[in-house]
């Protein structure tokens, strides 16, 4: 479900950046600082991720 | 066809023996599956809250589908991409998709160490700066070549640097979005899922 709404949450965006449809490239660009901003939170809880690695099936 | 069909019944043959218990004839009925809850609005609703309560897989959850995000922006751009940056309408597809989709087999090597054959978490971040860079990196060979749109073919858009800059960027994303940041992710979903919901024999990735 949550897949399914960030899809939804994908296809709203992109209509309100693109503002009608057509080729709206900055839209890579938008999408990689936002991206940047992510892995920034991402490595903040890095150490509440990360444990033992653990064996893949 | 017919030689594949043969080696997958081979194949799920063995891997049911394998999974026996000893003593186990592997006849015995499954578990009862749980009944569904047709209320799906509700039943998500419950299991967020229950989820909550969980705070490493909630946001391990939460942090999963933003690979799929970026990358149903990116499918919405795709076809225009393809029109501006490479013609010929019956090969632009079988252009993009290889390169994006060969990236899933590397990234995967690379979310499980290859040799070690194990999953961290530590990747996670990493995954998802790639995709951020790459992401910025396309975006300066993505712009519309200056004065208008260009359909070149294929063999012309491939004789250009900015071409093969595309499918490299292409690539990286699907190396660090697919698999060095969802893999990742849903691995330590997985692992941190409370026992009881664990299930018994379960790929921790896709």
């Amino acid at each position: 479900m949550i897949n399914a709404a960030a899809m939804v949450l994908s296809a709203i965006l992109t209509m309100a950046l693109g503002g009608g449809g057509g080729y709206h490239p900055r839209q890579f660009l938008l999408a990689g600082i936002a991206s940047l901003a992510v892995a920034a939170l991402f490595w903040r809880l890095l150490p509440a991720l990360a444990a033992p690695a653990m064996p893949a099936a | 066809m017919v030689n594949l069909t043969v080696a997958g019944l081979i194949v799920v043959r063995r891997a049911r023996r394998l999974g026996q218990q000893p003593g186990d004839s592997g006849d015995a009925p499954a578990a009862a599956p749980a009944p569904f809850r047709w209320n799906l609005l509700a039943a998500t609703a419950r299991l967020i809250r229950e989820a909550v309560e969980w705070p490493v897989p909630f946001r391990a959850m939460l942090g999963s589908p933003g690979s799929g995000l970026v990358g149903a922006l990116y499918l919405a751009q795709f076809p225009s991409l393809c029109a501006v940056r490479a013609a010929a309408a019956r090969n632009r597809r079988h252009l993009f998709s290889p390169s994006s989709r060969s990236g899933s087999a590397p990234g995967r090597c690379c979310a499980t160490g290859c040799c070690a054959a194990r999953i961290s978490a530590r990747t996670v971040p990493w995954g998802m700066l790639g995709l951020a860079l790459f992401s910025i990196d396309l975006w300066l060979p993505a712009r519309p070549p200056v004065g208008g749109t260009r359909a070149d073919p294929v063999s012309a858009f491939l004789a250009q640097p900015a071409g093969w800059r595309i499918l490299v960027d292409l690539f990286g994303i699907a190396v660090s979005g697919r698999r060095l940041y969802r893999a990742a992710l849903r691995a330590v979903a997985d692992r941190e899922r409370p026992a009881p919901a664990r299930p018994a024999r379960s790929a921790p990735t896709t």
